[in-house]
Formats: structure tokens, C-alpha cells, sequence
């Protein structure tokens, strides 16, 4: 037996659910029974849930020290740049009126 | 609109806070910048893998959140359209990195020894490194080698761990493509590191 699990999506769902450990007791034993039958399913569902489990331990990158005073350095400049604009927006509109 | 200070921002929701920047409290940029440094980090780290050029993507992040924050509309939550900006400036900054990787030099047409060549930078894509000893390094550069959709869908929803909702809606795809392209994903990076995930039990 081989289903087109790529192109099945209900199956898609199963195995996602699968990988994420989130299928009930009995939709568990459903796949499992299509997986003894299906070689593509089986390698697709234990790919699927090795990988996520996999990508879940990968460390946590957090942003480094000082990096909300650089944030803040930053965000001065922006605001500064900004009223810049502003004012020649401003001067422009009153050379105008006059 | 009542004007809150930095105090009550803290105790706000994310839309809330943002509201407040649109109103030009600038103390509520502060506070998002706060509430979301790590997770921006977090999920940019994986299209950098370098954390100067990881921080450059977060700060700039930020600056488009602040530009824009008269177009964001309270129908999204704060977090989406953040990763939004965050993910197509990632795509773009992917983009540029793979044309730089690529040197062509043109030939002189006139000089017949003068031919085309190209200097692959290997730095970006390696693959000879997936079978010596896999680890969470491997791990990481096996992800660069991902199609740029099923990678984006896999960090979302596996590092980042955000709903299939909310992941079509950063991509502005269907929620069945993006399912597909996690179970794809999954399943291509499954055959690049090969046996390290066999090893894994269940």
C-alpha cells in the first residue's frame, strides 16, 4: 500500500498532529495502523516528528547585553532625522503661505 | 485617547502599547522593543546565523515597526504584523547575501584565454558537513539548505511556535500550504542530516 501522503490533507493534519504529539489516544492507533501498511507514511510521520522534536532543542538565541541601549542610540537618531523632516516640511509650508 | 505613562504601558496588551506609539508616546516604543528583542533575535538568528548581522535585522526590524505604525490596524495582533516585517526584511536580506555569494566575472569577448567563470562562496550552502559528526550546528546550516518556503513555515512554527494561523497570515499564504510546507520541510531536513534524526528514539 502507498498513499500520497504530499497530496492528502487529511493526512497532513494526521502527521502534523503526529510530529507535535498533539493526535488523541485513538487517532494515534489510526496512523499507526496506516503506517504498518504504508512504508511512505511511516518514514514521513517518524521524519516529521524526529525533526520538529529535533528543531524544538535547538538553543535559544537572545539578544545580546547593551543591546537596548544600541536600540534606544538608534531610535534617538530616527526621532532626530524625523523632526528634521518635520521642520523642513514646516518651513517649506510657511515659505508657501508667503 | 488616554495618554498612559511608562508604568501603565507595562501592565497594556501589545496592541494597546502600540496604539499608545501611534498616538506619539514615544515610551511605548521602549516597551515593545522589550517585549519582543528576544524573540526577534531568536527568529532572525536563523536566516543570519551571525549575531552582528542578526542584530542589524532586529534593530531594523524595529525602526520599520516605528516608520510604519500608522499603517498597522488593530484586526492583526501586534506579534504577526511584527514578524511580517521581520521576515521580509530577513527574505531580502537572504536574497542579497545569495547574489553576493555568487561572483560571475564577465569575459572580454576580444581575449579568447578570458572565459566566464564563477567563485561559489561555500560559506552559505555547505553539504559535505552532514556527514561527519551532526550536531545543532549541522542542525542550523542544514536549515540554510531548506527551500526558502519550507524554511520559513519550519522556523515559525518549530522555533518561533506560532499557531498555523498565524503563520499563513505573516506568509500570506493558505493555512493548507503552510501545513504542507512544514510536513515537506520536515521531511527534507529529516534527509539532509539523515542519520543524526534516526538515532533519535521515540
Amino acid at each position: 500500500m502507498n498513499v500520497k501522503h504530499t497530496e492528502n490533507e487529511i493526512l497532513t493534519d494526521f502527521i502534523l498532529d503526529y510530529s507535535d504529539h498533539l493526535l488523541t489516544p485513538a487517532e494515534e492507533r489510526s496512523l499507526r495502523d496506516l503506517m504498518a501498511m504504508c512504508d511512505g507514511t511511516r518514514k514521513f510521520a517518524i521524519s516529521g516528528r524526529a525533526t520538529a522534536s529535533l528543531l524544538r532543542k535547538l538553543p535559544e538565541i537572545r539578544a545580546k547585553e547593551g543591546f537596548e541601549q544600541r536600540m534606544a542610540a538608534a531610535f534617538a537618531l530616527e526621532l532626530e532625522d524625523e523632526t528634521r523632516q518635520a521642520n523642513i516640511k514646516n518651513c517649506n509650508n510657511k515659505e508657501l503661505i508667503n | 485617547m488616554k495618554v498612559s505613562t511608562t508604568a501603565n504601558l507595562h501592565k497594556m496588551s501589545d496592541e494597546d502599547v502600540m496604539e499608545q506609539l501611534q498616538a506619539g508616546v514615544v515610551q511605548a516604543f521602549d516597551i515593545i522593543v522589550s517585549r519582543y528583542k528576544d524573540r526577534l533575535h531568536n527568529f532572525l538568528f536563523r536566516y543570519t546565523h551571525n549575531h552582528e548581522d542578526c542584530e542589524d535585522l532586529v534593530q531594523e526590524t524595529f525602526l520599520r515597526v516605528y516608520r510604519s505604525r500608522h499603517s498597522y490596524e488593530r484586526i492583526a495582533k501586534l506579534s504577526t504584523w511584527m514578524y511580517t516585517i521581520a521576515l521580509n526584511l530577513a527574505k531580502s536580506m537572504y536574497k542579497k547575501k545569495q547574489r553576493m555569494s555568487l561572483i560571475s566575472i564577465h569575459a572580454d569577448d576580444s581575449d579568447p584565454d578570458d572565459r566566464e567563470f564563477e567563485i561559489t562562496d561555500t560559506t552559505i550552502l555547505q553539504d559535505d558537513a552532514l556527514h561527519i559528526k551532526l550536531s545543532v550546528q549541522e542542525l542550523e546550516k542544514a536549515m540554510l539548505e531548506l527551500n526558502e518556503d519550507f524554511r520559513e513555515a519550519i522556523v515559525l512554527r518549530d522555533i518561533q511556535q506560532l499557531t498555523y494561523e498565524e503563520i499563513a497570515e505573516i506568509t500570506g499564504t493558505a493555512m493548507g500550504t503552510v501545513k504542507s510546507r512544514i510536513n515537506r520541510g520536515r521531511q527534507q531536513l529529516q534527509e539532509i542530516i539523515g542519520d543524526y534524526v534516526k538515532s533519535e528514539t521515540f
